[in-house]
């Protein structure tokens, strides 16, 4: 027993040995994820860039089109099975848009329609896939539809959503319409009131009812060189608090403000305009350039700008306000947006959180912020 | 050495350690529940034990030391908060965009530079990408600037422009200073509009990158914009890899977070526009640096100018793909950096105008590469107190010390920022190899102090800093 009660050296130097191994055992352990990693190489990939992204809001339209062109060259081949064939609902001159019963049941349509002639969509239905009409497209009231691409006119009446993207030729939106996604047209966008939307573009977006008159689209106002004035410091007027440009100024360059800008009525300047916090255009303002805002921006009525619009909180845009030039579209974008009516707008309205056609308001909603 | 102690350290094994021979009494190096315990402590012996500990011979060189580590301390624990806020911004807060969505403008004529010196294994991929970018014809005029290169880039380029003649018109320079800062100086007084895009040759940019990197002018305040570099080749080894989790840190929570924050976007020198008469009004190109982009980063802080910095402008580009090019590379950003850290920081300091987040990480962005140096004192200073001058507030600081340089520069914050960016990329099985990023550290650590000593001996002997290329590793068409 004497004899045992000590381990033998060899013994001594195994268990020296292993408490080695398992002290660098657990050092290692931590460590074996990233070995793994580095010697399988399941992420050795570099991260994924879109070469031919370009952001363009047709893309989705774009990429459907070839669908379905591929679609009906396959058709025409004969290489769609029956079974194939039923995910489609098609309408043409011979056969007019007809759900099945089932679909007329439920008021639900979970087939891509396929359009070929003038067709009109019954009111309150929902359409949970894809719309291809290659001439107009008229949906009822209360129809909700997923996405729509129409080479025609496309007009839907009141109380309808759009929840992915749309695109036609032109669009006219009935009222309380509401758009979750894209809607461009290659000539015209037309909203009527208490429509709300998320990113529109085309030439011309109208914000208006029927019977409105619309603004001149372009203004030719040039700002008159003698009357005006022109910061000498490559440009740029730079103001380190609130400031208020009187009405009637006529102004050449850009002026920043770090604080609250407010611009008096009639004013024209040619320049872009940068405030830091608050920035409002009175009625009759001109601005030649681009307007960015940090916080909010409120223009007036009949106010022109040429430029973009570039406001991280929200814009609120009084009647008869044009943005743009047909020739030159530009591009608004906020978290939100609020139109009043008879306003025209070329190129990009782009609302992240939400933008609103309120062609009923009241006059004091859209009062000025004097700073 | 010092990375298998901050892995002991990390086990935890260094806690039972004892120094070899130290004859005083001292307590060990305690591992407690971090920071706030510590800082407590370090109040408490501040104000109820007596600061100064009994003279012994060559105290107060000691107690010097000490100071000296205390401030190191400081700066490293704001490095951590710095690194620890980024990436909570980039987690949780808004995310500002303010130029993303502005796809349809009157947009304004613009000069794509391209710098090139011995690029031909890669100048064409950048034409040919270039050729296809979503801006209007004939308003984008692309400029090679064909920098006294020695192999077939000017070839290639003619080549190119030939098929281009309108697009494309090619600025051979044969002689003058070499750098790039140079040549784009040569270049940029040929172009007549008002704002330049610069891309390195190696860079392939998509379609949409130039109205990105374009859109931010409208703003009127803004001088420089910047993309976000995306390494292509990082499938190539150990080390591209490594550098692909740095560069995601460094863009997709680092950046992004300055521009959320409102501080200090920096514009990097490729993948970025300038506006000319903002460019004039600070003075030109600065071609006697080698860190002409931070450099004019400042200067156009400084004279009320702001850089935009765009998350979705991403460019793909190649980083090195062996130690001793990376190690060149970074030393030669320290070097460019400890430049203008020397030349803006008082101007930073009192330029009156200058919102505090801006002038506070103005700073912190200038002194980014003086950390490493420091880091290294730190740990001298802290070992040399450690064994020679036992006290109850130096065996404090050690611990804290060594507590907080591991969390600034080897563990969470860093790596945090990296974990952040790899998840908001999408690509979370990146993560694994993050605590690889050890050695990329200890190697940055090493190489960007040894740039900083090389450069302090460089200014002595007022010897004048050489630009370097870094290698390229396409393979030639």
């Amino acid at each position: 027993m004497g004899k045992n009660s000590t381990l033998p050296e060899d013994t001594l130097v195994m268990w020296i040995y292993l408490f080695f191994a398992l002290g660098l055992g657990l050092l290692l352990l931590p460590l074996l994820p990233a070995m793994v990693e580095w010697w399988h190489r399941s992420s050795a990939y570099p991260l994924s860039v879109n070469p031919v992204n370009d952001g363009n809001i047709e893309n989705f339209s774009k990429r459907f089109n070839t669908f379905i062109n591929q679609l009906l060259t396959a058709i025409k081949q004969g290489d769609l099975t029956p079974e194939q064939l039923d995910k489609y609902l098609f309408s043409d001159s011979v056969t007019p848009f007809m759900p099945s019963s089932e679909e007329a049941q439920q008021h639900r349509i979970n087939r891509v329609v396929i359009a070929t002639h003038t067709t009109e969509l019954p009111a309150g239905y929902r359409f949970t896939r894809e719309i291809f009409a290659k001439c107009s497209l008229v949906g009822g009231s209360n129809t909700i539809l997923r996405a729509a691409l129409v080479h025609g006119n496309f007009e839907l009446e009141a109380n309808s959503a759009i929840l992915r993207w749309a695109h036609a030729s032109q669009v006219k939106l009935g009222p309380a319409c509401a758009i979750f996604g894209r809607l461009s047209a290659v000539e015209r966008i037309t909203l009527t009131s208490d429509c709300t939307f998320k990113r529109l573009h085309a030439p011309t977006i109208l914000f208006c009812d029927d019977h409105d008159e619309m603004p001149r689209p372009d203004s030719d106002v040039e700002i008159d060189a003698s009357h005006s004035v022109t910061p000498e410091h490559v440009g740029r007027w730079l103001i380190k608090e609130d400031f208020h440009i009187p009405a009637g100024t006529q102004l050449r360059g850009d002026v920043i403000a770090h604080g609250n800008l407010s611009i008096g009525s009639n004013s024209i300047i040619e320049g872009n305009i940068k405030c830091y916090g608050n920035l409002s255009l009175m009625d009759g303002v001109n601005i030649k350039g681009a307007l960015t805002s940090e916080k909010q921006l409120q223009l007036g009525e009949q106010c022109r700008v040429s430029g973009p619009l570039i406001v991280e909180g929200g814009i609120e845009i009084g009647t008869g306000t044009v943005i743009g030039q047909r020739q030159h579209a530009t591009t608004v974008t906020a978290n939100t947006i609020k139109v009043a009516n008879r306003v025209v707008a070329h190129g990009t309205l782009w609302a992240r959180q939400g933008g609103a056609a309120k062609l009923q308001y009241d006059s004091g909603e859209f009062k000025h912020c004097v700073v | 050495m010092i990375a298998w102690f901050i892995v002991l350290l990390q086990s935890g094994i260094i806690v039972a350690a004892e120094p070899l021979s130290i004859p005083l009494q001292r307590q060990s190096i305690q591992m407690p529940v971090v920071s706030t315990a510590l800082l407590a402590d370090v109040q408490l012996v501040g104000i109820a034990s007596p600061l100064l500990p009994e003279m012994v011979p060559g105290a107060w060189f000691f107690i010097a030391l000490s100071c000296v580590l205390m401030v190191i301390v400081v700066i490293l624990i704001l490095y951590s908060v710095r690194h620890y806020g980024f990436t909570l911004n980039r987690l949780f807060a808004v995310q500002r965009h303010p130029y993303l969505d502005i796809d349809k403008a009157d947009w304004p004529h613009i000069t794509v530079l391209v710098a090139a010196h011995n690029e031909e294994a890669v100048i064409a991929d950048a034409l040919s990408a270039l050729l296809v970018v979503d801006y209007p014809v004939d308003r984008i005029r692309i400029v090679p600037v064909n920098d006294r290169s020695t192999d077939r880039t000017r070839e290639i380029i003619d080549t190119i422009t030939a098929a281009h003649p309108t697009r494309i018109t090619p600025f051979h320079r044969a002689a003058g200073k070499p750098g790039k800062a140079a040549a784009l100086k040569d270049a940029t007084a040929l172009v007549k509009c008002e704002i330049i895009v610069i891309f390195d040759a190696d860079y392939i940019p998509s379609r949409g990158l130039i109205k990105q990197l374009v859109a931010p002018f409208f703003d009127p305040e803004v001088g420089a914009t910047m993309g976000r570099v995306v390494p292509l080749n990082i499938g190539t080894n150990l080390l591209t890899r490594l550098l692909d989790l740095e560069r995601s840190g460094g863009y997709q929570v680092d950046q992004q977070a300055r521009m959320n924050l409102r501080m200090v976007p920096q514009y990097g020198g490729t993948v970025g526009g300038i506006r000319l008469s903002a460019l004039a009004s600070v003075g030109g190109w600065d071609d006697t640096l080698l860190a002409e982009d931070t450099d004019l980063t400042y200067r156009l802080l400084l004279n009320n100018w702001k850089t935009v910095y765009q998350n979705r402008a991403e460019c793909y580009e190649e980083v090195p793909e062996c130690w001793a090019v990376r190690t060149r590379q970074i030393q030669r950003w320290a070097k460019g950096h400890n430049q203008a850290l020397s030349r803006h920081i008082r101007q930073l300091l009192t330029t009156s105008g200058l919102r505090w987040p801006e002038r506070i990480d103005g700073l912190a962005l200038l002194g980014i590469y003086a950390v490493a140096p420091l880091l290294i004192c730190g740990w001298l200073i802290a070992t040399t107190l450690y064994f020679f001058y036992p006290s109850p507030l130096v065996d404090t600081f050690v611990g804290l010390f060594i507590l907080m340089s591991f969390s600034a520069l080897g563990n969470f914050g860093a790596f945090f920022e990296v974990a952040a960016a790899t998840y908001l990329d999408g690509k979370r099985k990146h993560i694994r190899l993050l605590p690889l990023m050890y050695l990329s550290f200890i190697v940055s650590v090493f190489a960007i102090s040894q740039a900083s000593i090389v450069q302090l001996f460089d200014n002595l002997r007022k010897r004048e800093l050489k630009w370097e290329k870094t290698a390229r590793y396409r393979r030639t068409r």
